[in-house]
């Protein structure tokens, strides 16, 4: 058992180091996906700075050359005008196709010499109104510097990116060396920046027009902060005047969103499962642990078993639904002399069956394989190897398995050899008791009548001798005589009476039952006791109705019974007693029978010696056989009633018994 | 066998028994009287009753053991002759001990039952005397002075005159007188039958 447990220790504790292997892993695992993550977000970033510095150069360029295209047609217009081949219609026409084609421009205009506004183009305007006088700081400057020049110049935004700031390009006019003003191209910043970029580039960037300290115009009004941005300077336009380019938060990549969750959800499954699977394991531990308890359990008990199988002395005997012998344990072996292995497997008649009893027990056998067994067990003779037979009981109940389902039947066997043995005996002795017991009560009732003889017998001795003596002297008188006589020859009657109730008694009979008024029998056997009673100075009343049902009983017998109760309450009630009186009293007992007490004031007796005043020799008469109540009780048993004793309230004993009214 | 005051007292339950032997014993001339219980007799018993008892063990109510003790303790004179049944003879041992005549067993011979209860009429008889004569002494005894008292127990202690009138302080010659007036009252002729009969008057027959 140590050595078990020292394995299970060692295994418990190797598993606690194989558990942090697969935690370690999976935490590494997730730890390294992260970053994985984390490297090709970086990648992308990288890649989108790229890619914003690739496109940032190419809007560059886009810008610069779409600006200089529409310098070079206001420089067409400034030359048309300057060589006077360009009227007010053709500059219409010209300026406002070119307007429509280029969305960045919201007014082209000629201003002349004195910044007065002379044609605007497109005509349906509000502002740039043809006499207005331009009169900002950042127009002069913007208007002067190309007069001074010759080239084209931009002016400083002017406005608000809220209210639509505009930024001004304008191209001097030269006539002969002499000014005629200039072409001014108004851009709408917001315009501009909308039509400079195209839309991809707009839907990947936001592009803000700003100098340092103002913005005039974005692509969204939405301000992002961004990592990636760039920066185009547009410095010959205007001072200081630059292009912000930052990128949009790149669109959701799904895919990798999707891998970043199918991995989130991997983690998740694979740490639950190792959950499970940790539980599983514990489950699965205890599980053996429950079971190795199990496992000792059982082994112990049928140790138990074994030890008590071998120690029972009852023998045992397992048989399957069919009768096949499946088990015989020790006893049953040594009682029939055959070993299990050769009992085993056999089917009925089986070998320790006595040859003349085949029949008989394939029968018996019948029955209880159909589950029909008696309860209490049947008697069966058994042949032992050696051809030895002797008396066995078998008792046979369901033999059930685990699942509840009868597998077979299981017989226990004791050997009663002894038993019987000891009950013959027990027989014998009973009838000797019995004769023994009759002899003595005859002895008994001899005594008791003799006893009773005596008194005719010595009046009859006296009546004659008294007459012989009168005779002989001569004296007598012939009345007196004659009278002596009679009743000498009552006297005579009376004895002969007994005699014949002595005959009666002695004569050997079979029991003949009739129904016999009680109150005649008992009056009859008091008959009989009266004499003992007076003579111990007991008072015998009697209280038996007449009109009571008539037993039925062999009367003889019942009288004797009736005589011994009353004889012992007669004798029970010692010359000291002051209250010698002894009652006989009947009554209905059910509708079927009736009852008899005989009660004494004599000794009594304890209650515990109740049931030992019936058993045979038992007396506390120094005289007595101890056979009476032993044998009253067997006649009243014999006819179908019961004896028994009672303390009589107030001192004495109360014999009862019971007798059957019909047959 | 009886005499003139002696009667047989015959105490029996038993009709027949006790009418059968009033009968045997009037056949023999003796006089018989016959109670049925222990207690009709007692209710007639007188102290001077004369004659003896013939009674029945066993009977119902007293029995004739309790009427035998009872008769002991009044002190009474009649002997008592027990008849008993078979197998109460232990009984009827126990009774002559404590004083009955003796007892016969049932059933009886007509000469047993004659021999005991003459016996016993005898014995009573005997008896009867001997009583008689006691109280006779007695009487004379009281008759006598204290001094012829005196005088007296001295002579029946044996002593002579002499010795006699030295104790008693008187002189021999008035001895004489009183040792006379003694003998006279006490009607005797002979000191030997002075010495009897002051025996007698001691209560020793």
């Amino acid at each position: 058992m140590p050595l078990r447990t020292r394995i299970v220790t060692l295994l418990r504790s190797r598993s606690a180091w194989l558990w942090v292997l697969p935690h370690a892993v999976l935490g590494s695992f997730v730890v390294a996906l992260f970053a994985l993550l984390g490297v090709l977000e970086r990648h992308e970033l990288d890649n989108q700075k790229l890619a914003l510095a690739r496109d940032v150069q190419w809007a560059e360029q886009t810008i610069r050359t779409h600006l200089e295209s529409n310098v070079h047609f206001l420089g067409q217009l400034a030359r048309g005008m300057a060589d006077g081949t360009l009227d007010r219609e053709g500059f219409q026409i010209q300026a406002t196709q070119y307007v429509a084609n280029n969305p960045e421009f919201t007014h082209v205009v000629w201003v002349d010499e004195d910044l007065v506004v002379r044609w605007t183009a497109p005509f349906e305007t509000v502002t740039w109104n043809a006499g207005e006088r331009l009169s900002t700081l950042e127009q002069t400057i913007a208007f002067q510097t190309a007069q001074r020049m010759g080239v084209p110049s931009y002016g400083m935004p002017l406005g608000s990116a809220e209210e639509g700031a505009t930024i001004e390009v304008h191209v001097p006019i030269f006539r002969a060396r002499a000014s005629k003003g200039a072409i001014i191209g108004v851009y709408g910043a917001g315009d501009l920046l909308r039509s400079l970029a195209p839309d991809w580039f707009a839907s990947k960037y936001r592009l803000v027009l700003e100098t340092d300290e103002r913005v005039f115009g974005a692509t969204s009004s939405v301000e992002i902060p961004s990592d990636v941005t760039g920066i185009i300077p547009l410095d010959p336009p205007g001072r200081g005047l630059r292009l912000r380019v930052a990128a949009f938060a790149p669109e959701s990549n799904v895919t990798r969103d999707m891998l970043v969750f199918t991995i989130a959800a991997l983690v998740l499954v694979m740490a639950m499962s190792l959950w499970m699977l940790a539980a599983h394991v514990r489950r699965r531990l205890s599980a053996e642990r429950d079971r190795d308890r199990l496992f000792a359990e059982v082994r112990s008990e049928s140790a138990f078993r074994r030890a008590m199988d071998e120690s029972v002395i009852t023998g045992l005997r397992a048989v399957d639904m069919e009768g096949r012998i499946t088990y015989a344990n020790p006893a049953f072996c040594e009682m029939v002399g055959w070993s299990a292995e050769e009992l085993k497997g056999r089917m009925p008649p089986f070998p320790y069956w006595p040859e003349e009893e085949i029949a008989t027990l394939s029968k018996v056998t019948e029955r209880w394989l159909r589950g029909e067994a008696p309860r209490d067990g049947f008697e069966i003779r058994i042949r032992r190897k050696s051809g030895e037979r002797f008396h066995a009981r078998m008792y046979i109940s369901p033999l059930v398995g685990g699942d509840g389902q009868q597998t077979g039947w299981m017989g226990s066997m004791i050997d009663i050899t002894e038993q019987k043995r000891t009950e013959e005996l027990g027989r014998q002795h009973q009838e000797r008791v019995q004769q023994t017991s009759r002899l003595i009560a005859m002895g008994e009732m001899a005594s008791s009548i003799a006893h009773e003889l005596n008194q005719p017998l010595a009046a009859i001795a006296n009546y004659c001798t008294g007459c012989v003596n009168r005779l002989s002297a001569e004296g007598f008188e012939r009345e007196e005589l004659l009278s002596a006589m009679r009743k000498a020859s009552t006297q005579a009657e009376r004895a002969g009476k007994i005699i014949r109730r002595l005959r009666d008694f002695v004569n050997k009979r079979e029991p003949h039952r009739a129904p016999a008024p009680l109150d005649e029998v008992v009056d009859d056997a008091i008959g009989f006791a009266q004499l003992d009673a007076r003579k111990a100075g007991v008072e015998i009343r009697v209280d038996v109705p007449p009109d009571l049902p008539p037993v039925f009983v062999d009367r003889v017998m019942i009288e004797q019974v009736v005589l011994n109760l009353v004889k012992n309450g007669v004798e029970a009630m010692s010359p000291g007693n002051d209250r010698r009186e002894l009652t006989v009293v009947a009554r209905v007992d059910g509708d079927r029978a009736v009852e008899l007490a005989v009660a004494d004031r004599g000794r009594g007796f304890a209650v515990e010696d109740t049931e030992k005043l019936f058993t045979p020799f038992y007396t506390t008469k120094p005289e007595g056989m101890g056979m009476g109540l032993s044998i009253c009780r067997s006649i009243v048993e014999f006819h179908g009633g019961r004896l028994w004793a009672q303390p009589n309230p107030g001192g004495g004993s109360v014999f009862r018994f019971t007798l059957p009214v019909r047959g | 066998v009886a005499d003139a005051t002696q009667r047989v007292y015959i105490v029996d339950d038993d009709e027949a028994m006790r009418d059968s032997l009033v009968w045997l014993l009037e056949s023999h001339g003796l006089p018989v009287v016959a109670f049925g219980s222990a207690s009709s007799f007692l209710d007639a018993y007188r102290a001077d009753m004369r004659g003896c008892v013939v009674l029945d063990v066993r009977m119902p109510g007293m029995s004739g053991l309790e009427l035998h003790d009872r008769l002991a303790a009044m002190r009474a004179t009649l002997p008592v002759v027990f008849v008993t049944g078979h197998g109460d003879v232990p009984m009827a041992v126990s009774a002559v001990k404590k004083g009955a005549v003796d007892f016969i067993e049932k059933p009886f011979a007509e000469k047993d039952l004659l021999r005991l209860v003459t016996q016993a009429l005898e014995l009573e008889r005997e008896q009867a005397g001997a009583r008689q004569r006691q109280a006779e002494a007695r009487r004379r005894l009281e008759s006598l002075t204290a001094r012829e008292r005196e005088v007296l127990d001295l002579v029946v202690a044996g002593k002579p005159n002499k010795l006699i009138a030295d104790e008693l302080g008187i002189s021999p010659k008035t001895v004489e007188v009183h040792r006379a007036r003694v003998m006279e009252k006490m009607e005797v002729g002979s000191v030997a039958e002075l010495v009897q009969l002051v025996l007698e008057g001691r209560g020793r027959a």
